[in-house]
């Protein structure tokens, strides 16, 4: 055990990581290449009448790949001995192969390459990819990734009673910067860790929506085919979750534990763990779209097709399921850790009110998500052993058979209540920014508290609202339609909260509070689309069609994609220490707002038009061509906005000027702590005397310091 | 002390033999009664039997006193 | 960027605000951790056993497969005997005796390792195929059922193979604890690790208690043969 720590920590093994990083790479553009020399370079010799004798010119070309693959699989292995320190090249190969980020990705790598090898050494000559070998694979990998990126590893030296302790700062020898892509446990390097991320997640569901998008702005065929259309839009929607997921993962991390009072969450190594085992699943869900035909049962996964169709299917079901891994133990990890870890008088009801939106959202995830996982087993275990938990075929008489519905019934239980985890946190947001920006008490604190857990209650009652139509049992219709309506008074009571927040406020419009306004307004538009979809007759009118899709998309976006850059932009100042710039912020708002009406609200208009969702073509005597159009044009504005947000982050977090301690002038511990929050966030421990939003109010205090007894 | 250790062992030894009793009283049940209610309970007070005296659910409200 | 200041102060030392918890804040976080995580569990034990009555019907109600009752009672038998072995092994740890939280391991161990050698065996018939294909002979009344076996075969399996999955990895946890007993590393006062162990078997038996009737007792019994 301990050579083996010692030799993963040696320069040799830094070199054979790089080369084996340089190998990957340089396989890939010898890839391109070889793709650019056989599409245009031979043809275009041979038109430009160039007679090259024999085979003269492939043997050229292999001979300068090879050459090329040599020369950057040699650097990169002495690089990570140190060499070349001196060039950018020398260094990228030296930091690379130190990352838990690229161990992590080879060690998935290789075990793939090793359960395929072990396959074709029992398959022969017949091997193929099967449903049994994908499967394992794609199980093995991720445990693959974990064990070489070195996030079991306290874990197994303690098995063998070795006693670890937790490691706080840069890897040894390794520069600060480097804790951002190694396994790390403080929770505020893990909240950046997963915000990045989840940006990045965004950009690429982003981009496949836009291509899509343009798609459907004319009917016919004219970018992609139909089965691109299909793994697409597949992967879009669970790409976007997964996004969505690392997105509350960032907030919970970083505010929860700063938020109570608490130096770091309780199990900082599990808190590890959840975020880097979503790394691999993410890698899962997009080699989905490669493998095979790619996925094409959208993003629920619904047998019999996700039991007989490509192979990429079980690689999204598993990515899935792991990222399901990575919500459990973040959600247990946070309930214990505002179970155990609260400042000296962090009551309950003293809490930040974000910190009730993260408790109710982590209640659905450590419960929900497992009988989503029940399913997705289901799904692989019918289709690499043969349980035929879905397949309606007849076997003997007197022997009941499986019910493809089955499935629909243990998906919906969590992926009904999974939505409240994406905007509860969102929602929490809002009411934690309204009153800093209206310098006003929050309005009914212990009423918004509990309605984000009676969201998360009543959210479990009415999964079967998204089965109307496929034909459960019809009694069922009624209860369900009446148990969906009631998740409309806790959100009311959230609505009226922040209208009396507002009211007869101080208001001020920085980004953030723009952007907590647009929430606002895009949740009205998405919760009062609700209702048509939840009441059993129109929703047999809308179901499927892109009525959904509006409705859909207005709530996670008012309910987690503006708070979440409202968030970002509000937190900013904490994170870099630096002042974003405001005009480009609110170039960003005044462009994605109109942007996502315009688009949510096309959705809805075409889709009482008869436009089905999940299609990729339509008939022109539909007459939403027009609508298309707008909805593809305001898609492209909200792609700009993002990417200006995201250029106005980097550079202010390079060269912006140093903003104040406290900008917001906010009560919330994060920000009476100092800028940047130290290693524990307190240099001393802290006390709450009063309540959390008496802004306002004179003479009155949140929290204060506890002075040292030797003070 | 000394008594304290013998209670336990006993404590634990008696909840075994009750599980076990009301165990092959399941099988009766199933076989004589067939009742799908009276098997769930049966189990269910089996399961709090376990919760209480072998995991000792009790804990998570108390302190530790060490 | 860095959003975390390097670590220079003093203040590791000021005995409130320790970087790693005390023992006794952290005991009760594992203790809460590891129940919600039981408790997250219970969603997926249920979501099977849901599966289970919503395939298992017919027209005339609730159903079952013609299973053979002896190997449903041994098997749970022997892993009721492994809990109560399990819970001796922590009463002993908590009296200081050692020796005795050893051989108590051991036999949860042998006793869990038997419920899992008849599962595959005996409920899985696995020695009924190696059986009859060497010997020609039949040993229990009732053929195994197979996966294939329509949703009998699937529920049977995906149930007792979650559950042996489970049964498993608290076999490797006694093991660990086994090993890390012998070399002293639980006392008294300090045994978080058997405690664990414990709570978490006793869990795979609790779960057990609800599968057995669920897959051999209730319902109308249905011979399966294909």
């Amino acid at each position: 055990m301990k050579a083996i720590l010692t030799f993963t920590r040696s320069r040799f093994a830094r070199a054979l990581v790089a080369g084996a990083l340089g190998l990957i790479v340089a396989a890939i553009l010898v890839a391109i290449l070889n793709s650019a020399h056989t599409t245009w370079v031979t043809p275009g010799l041979e038109a430009l009448g160039v007679q090259l004798p024999g085979q003269l010119l492939d043997l050229a070309f292999w001979a300068v790949a090879i050459l090329i693959l040599l020369a950057i699989v040699v650097t990169a292995f002495l690089s990570g001995f140190g060499m070349f320190h001196s060039r950018r090249m020398g260094r990228f190969w030296y930091y690379a192969a130190g990352t838990a980020l690229v161990w992590g990705v080879l060690g998935q790598a290789l075990t793939v390459a090793i359960v395929l090898f072990i396959s074709y050494l029992t398959m022969g000559s017949d091997f193929r990819l099967t449903d049994g070998n994908v499967a394992l694979a794609a199980i093995f990998s991720v445990i693959g990734f974990l064990l070489f990126s070195g996030v079991l590893t306290d874990w197994i030296q303690w098995i063998f009673g070795h006693k670890t302790e937790l490691h706080h700062g840069a890897p040894e020898g390794e520069p600060e910067w480097m804790r951002y892509f190694s396994v790390d446990v403080n929770h505020k390097v893990i909240g950046i860790q997963y915000a990045v991320t989840s940006v990045l997640v965004l950009l690429v569901g982003g981009t496949l929506a836009i291509v899509f998008r343009l798609e459907l702005s004319a009917p016919g065929m004219q970018l992609i085919t139909e089965n691109t259309y299909n793994t697409f839009f597949s992967a879009h929607g669970i790409i976007m979750i997964a996004s969505i997921l690392l997105g509350v993962g960032a907030m919970v991390n970083y505010l929860v534990p700063v938020m109570i009072g608490a130096s770091d969450m309780a199990f900082p190594r599990l808190n590890a763990f959840s975020f880097w085992v979503s790394i691999p699943a993410a890698l899962l869900i997009v080699s989905a779209m490669f493998v095979d035909t790619g996925f094409d049962t959208g993003w629920v996964g619904y047998p019999p097709l996700s039991t007989v169709g490509s192979l990429g299917i079980i690689l999204f079901l598993l990515g899935f399921y792991f990222n399901g891994f990575a919500s459990i133990a973040s959600a247990i990890n946070v309930l214990v850790t505002v179970g155990v870890m609260r400042a000296k008088g962090m009551a309950l009801f003293r809490m930040p009110i974000f910190v009730w939106t993260a408790i109710s959202a982590s209640i659905i995830q450590f419960t929900a998500t497992q009988t989503v996982g029940v399913a997705l087993t289901m799904v692989v275990a019918q289709r690499a052993l043969g349980l035929g938990f879905f397949d309606p075929t007849p076997v003997a008489a007197g022997v009941p058979v499986g019910q493809p519905l089955l499935y629909q019934q243990l998906f919906w239980f969590y992926s009904h209540p999974v939505v409240y985890v994406f905007v509860l946190p969102g929602l929490g947001v809002i009411s934690e920014l309204l009153p800093v920006f209206s310098r006003k008490p929050l309005f009914g604190y212990k009423w918004v508290a509990l309605s984000s857990l009676g969201i998360a209650l009543v959210g479990f009652l009415v999964w079967a609202h998204h089965m109307f139509v496929s034909g459960m049992d019809d009694s069922l219709r009624i209860p369900f339609m009446i148990s969906t309506m009631f998740v409309g008074i806790p959100t009311g009571v959230k609505f009226f909260s922040w209208l009396g927040t507002l009211w007869g406020g101080k208001i001020i419009y920085p980004t953030p509070m723009l952007f907590v306004l647009g929430a606002i307004s895009v949740f009205l538009i998405g919760g009062l689309t609700g209702p048509i979809l939840a009441t059993v007759p129109t929703d047999m009118h809308l179901h499927d069609s892109y009525w959904v899709v509006g409705h859909f998309h207005a709530t996670m976006f008012g309910g987690f994609i503006f708070p979440f850059f409202a968030a970002l932009y509000y937190w900013f100042p904490k994170i870099t220490g630096r002042m974003y710039n405001e005009r480009l912020g609110k170039l960003h708002f005044w462009l994605m707002v109109p942007g996502f009406w315009v688009m949510s609200l096309g959705q809805m208009r075409i889709g009482l038009m008869g436009m089905r969702r999940r299609i990729a073509n339509y008939d022109p005597a539909l007459g939403v061509e027009g609508t298309q159009i707008l909805i593809t044009i305001a898609a492209l504005v909200i792609a700009w906005s993002v990417l200006i947000m995201l250029y106005n982050l980097v550079s202010s977090a390079r060269s912006a000027e140093l903003a104040p301690e406290n900008p917001w002038e906010s009560r919330s511990p994060e920000w009476v702590a100092p800028t940047p929050l130290p290693e524990f966030n307190f240099d001393r421990p802290i006390e709450v005397v009063g309540d959390p939003y008496d802004y306002g109010l004179a003479d009155s205090k949140y929290i204060q310091t506890i002075p040292a007894a030797g003070d | 002390m000394q008594d304290n250790k013998r209670a336990a062992y006993a404590l634990i030894r008696n909840v075994f033999l009750v599980l076990f009793v009301v165990s092959l009283a399941e099988l009766a049940v199933a076989i004589y009664l067939e009742s799908t209610v009276l098997l769930l309970l049966l189990a269910s007070a089996k399961a709090v039997l376990v919760v209480y005296y072998f995991m000792h659910i009790y804990r998570l409200w108390r302190q530790e006193a060490h | 960027m860095s959003a975390v200041t390097t670590h220079h102060d003093d203040h590791a030392h000021d005995d409130t605000h320790a970087h790693e918890l005390p023992y006794g804040q952290q005991l009760r976080a594992n203790r809460l951790g590891l129940w919600l995580f039981l408790f997250s569990e219970v969603f997926l034990f249920v979501g099977l056993f849901a599966a289970r009555f919503y395939l298992w019907r017919d027209a005339s109600g609730v159903v079952r497969p013609e299973l053979d009752q002896v190997a449903g009672l041994i098997a749970t038998s022997v892993l009721l005997i492994s809990s109560y072995f399990m819970v001796r092994a922590e009463v002993a740890v908590q009296h200081g005796e050692q020796k005795k939280m050893h051989n108590s391991l051991i036999m949860t161990f042998v006793m869990g390792s038997l419920f899992l050698l008849s599962v595959i065996f005996i409920e899985w018939g696995v020695l009924d195929l190696i059986l009859d294909n060497m010997f020609g002979v039949t040993l229990f009344a009732h053929e195994a059922i197979k996966p294939g076996d329509g949703a009998f075969g699937a529920v049977f399996y995906g149930m007792t193979g979650m559950h042996a999955l489970h049964v498993i990895s608290g076999l490797v946890l006694i093991l660990i604890i086994l090993a890390n007993g012998h070399k002293g590393a639980f006392t008294e006062e300090r045994h978080w690790g058997v405690e664990a162990c414990a709570v978490y078997w006793h869990y795979v038996d609790v779960v057990w208690i609800f599968f057995y009737p669920a897959l051999y007792l209730i319902g109308t019994a249905v011979t399966y043969h294909t």
